[in-house]
């Protein structure tokens, strides 16, 4: 039997049912694939701007325990100098590796003269600083001059907050490494802003020699090792945690993703929005399916008790239903699909932006194609099609041929 | 006068292709109990050209779907070609009316989105039979029936005779063993029936296939070889007409 003939006539034959069908199944197909393009571009978005934009790199390589005991007895969790020189040269001779840098944080307060604020510091090489940014656009981080050992950047709100702009000098007060204060007058040489309220009145970095001096400290707290490519991540987090262990090295190291708590947060927020608006789609098209091929299967009860008769088993009366089934999903799918493209051309050329909840930047809306969810949505869409047609053709293949035939 | 069978067809036992022995059917309608047969005993020999009527009422269809294996007795014992059929699984009994009978309908049951050729080809296509093999004895068994011209021609572009000649076509094309027509020419009128039923019989002398059919139409009944009368559920006459 060619099913798919059978199938496909009869879905021209039914058109205006079909039609009501394929646009549910097109339509639930569409808004699950822009919605996932449009959180995909947001996830790539938010990658980027974790590894490029914070400057977290791909991987940070810290000492055990320094992000909890390290908090009392820093030194002792600290990459001495003789440790770098060990160190480096291990990350650096990874073969995916592009860059490994140190760095210090530091907080304190700082001061215009006559007004201070706490600040919450960074200290890095200001020419790994530009490697690390890439061909990032928005401007997350200062640019530091490597030809001014105390030019710092502030964060726009920190600079709004004491009036300090590019050109300004500043005072900054920290603890050293040893717990005694330490103060050093630095210029301003640039404003940034992080993207975040909530961090956007507090950031200040600073090159990493000056971050050594405040704090005192001829070393570095960790190092931050930027890959060819996110993919090798993971990759590479457990090999070189195996070659520093060899090396004998106990130290932990954390991927971007573990310390980018805003991506995993709108992560997470995002996936629950896509589950909840993917279920209620869902139900809304295999509602649909179910009630066209149920009325398909109650007008067709005569066309069964004759292939039955003529000897087609109810397996056979199943796929033929199935087959149907599963060929509107494929219709209403690929015109889903041509939909969807359409509307991310008009979406990605439209030039709309708005402004996040809790940023401080504008950003584009961008629509990409999430190719593996799309294909996801697809198959359970086909399997769940195929299933809204099973149970009424089943239902007839069980019936007495007699009653079948004798259907009006 | 329950128990006719043979009466009219002196052929040996070996001819014997269809038994039916002691057949009750019984529909339960509500809560009232139906006796549709109330116990007959039939044998239709290979090659006959035999006639059920009686009126309406009287338990032809029902006496119809059992002989086409679409339905089983309440008690009773049917056997196709020495095959007992209620030992049979629901698949078997398919596959055993696929290869063994042909089916023509009051309402020819054409399949609406199918050509004529196509309606032909589907009771091979069920077999599994190849594609070229398939078109090319379902376009033989058209022109069997004088239809070759209307192949492409989908049923509602059709007449009452050419679908009927059509679903004649579909029960032969797998050369069953039986072709069960249970009021072909009911939705025919005279002209169109006497052709359609002359055309069954013309196949039946040529292709030595044996064709059950019922109808109300006395006229008809000069072109049988046998024909049954059914009454109250019970066989009340088989008679031999030449």
């Amino acid at each position: 039997m060619n099913y798919f003939s059978i199938g496909f006539r009869n879905i021209l034959k039914n058109h205006r049912r079909s039609l009501v069908t394929l646009l549910s199944v097109g339509f639930g197909f569409a808004s699950i694939s822009l919605f996932a393009g449009y959180i995909k571009y947001v996830y790539s978005g938010l990658a980027k701007q974790a590894i490029h934009g914070e400057l977290l790199g791909h991987l940070t390589v810290m000492k055990q325990g320094l992000r909890t005991e390290g908090r009392l007895h820093p030194a002792q969790y600290m990459f001495s100098k003789e440790e770098l020189d060990r160190v480096m040269p291990i990350l650096r001779q990874y073969p995916h590796t592009r860059l490994v840098t140190p760095r210090m944080s530091l907080s304190g307060m700082v001061s215009n003269g006559t007004a201070s604020t706490v600040f919450v510091g960074e200290g890095m090489v200001p020419e790994d600083v530009k490697k690390l940014q890439g061909d990032f656009q928005r401007k997350l981080s200062g640019d530091l001059k490597a030809d001014n050992p105390i030019g710092v950047a502030t964060a726009e709100d920190l600079g709004r907050i004491l009036n300090l702009k590019p050109g300004d000098s500043a005072a900054l007060l920290v603890s050293t490494v040893t717990g005694q204060a330490n103060a050093l007058d630095v210029d301003i040489v640039d404003d940034f802003n992080t993207g975040n309220v909530g961090t956007n009145d507090k950031f200040l970095y600073m090159p990493f020699d000056l971050a050594k001096s405040l704090y005192d400290f001829d070393g570095a707290e960790r190092l931050i090792v930027l890959l060819d490519d996110k993919a090798f991540t993971e990759q590479a987090r457990t090999e070189l945690t195996a070659q520093l262990k060899q090396a004998g090295f106990d130290v932990e190291l954390k991927t971007w993703l573990e310390l980018s708590s805003f991506y995993s947060q709108v992560k997470r927020l995002f996936d629950m929005i896509f589950a909840f608006i993917f279920s209620n789609v869902f139900i809304v098209v295999v509602m649909s399916i179910v009630n066209s091929m149920s009325m398909t299967v109650v007008e067709r009860t005569r066309e069964i008790g004759t292939l039955r008769s003529m000897g087609l088993r109810r397996s056979g009366i199943l796929r033929l239903f199935t087959t149907e089934a599963f060929m509107l999903v494929v219709l209403g799918c690929a015109g889903g699909l041509l939909f969807t493209l359409l509307v991310r051309l008009a979406v990605n050329s439209a030039g709309i932006t708005y402004t996040p909840p809790n940023s401080s930047n504008v950003v584009s809306l961008m629509v990409d194609l999430d190719v593996p969810r799309m294909a996801r949505t697809f198959v359970m869409l086909s399997l769940l099609g195929i299933a809204a047609a099973f149970f009424p053709a089943r239902t007839a293949a069980r019936k007495c041929i007699t009653d079948s035939l004798g259907h009006v | 006068m329950a128990n006719l069978e043979g009466t009219a067809a002196s052929t040996a036992n070996e001819d014997v292709l269809l038994s039916l022995n002691d057949i009750r059917r019984d529909y339960v309608l509500g809560e009232t109990r139906v006796e549709a047969l109330k116990g007959v005993s039939l044998r239709i020999h290979r090659g006959e050209f035999v006639a059920i009527w009686g009126p309406s009422g009287s338990g032809k269809s029902s006496l119809m779907n059992i002989l086409g294996l679409v339905d089983a007795p309440t008690s009773g014992e049917v056997s196709l070609e020495g095959t007992p059929i209620a030992q049979l699984t629901d698949n078997a009994l398919s596959d055993l009316r696929s290869r063994k009978v042909g089916f023509v309908f009051q309402s020819f049951n054409l399949i609406p989105v199918l050509s004529a050729l196509e309606n032909v080809m589907v009771p091979l296509q069920i077999q599994g039979v190849g594609t070229a093999e398939v078109r090319e004895r379902a376009s033989q068994a058209l022109k069997d029936v004088g239809l070759e011209n209307q192949a492409s021609a989908r049923p509602d572009k059709m007449s009452g005779g050419q679908r009927q000649r059509v679903a004649i076509a579909r029960a032969l094309v797998t050369s069953p063993s039986i072709v069960v027509a249970d009021e072909p020419t009911a939705n025919l009128d005279s002209e169109n029936s006497y052709m359609v039923v002359k055309l069954m019989r013309e196949l039946n002398r040529s292709k030595r296939v044996t064709f059950i059919f019922t109808t109300h139409d006395p006229r008809l009944m000069d072109l049988v070889d046998r024909k049954l009368l059914l009454k109250d559920g019970l066989l009340q006459a088989d008679e031999a007409v030449r």
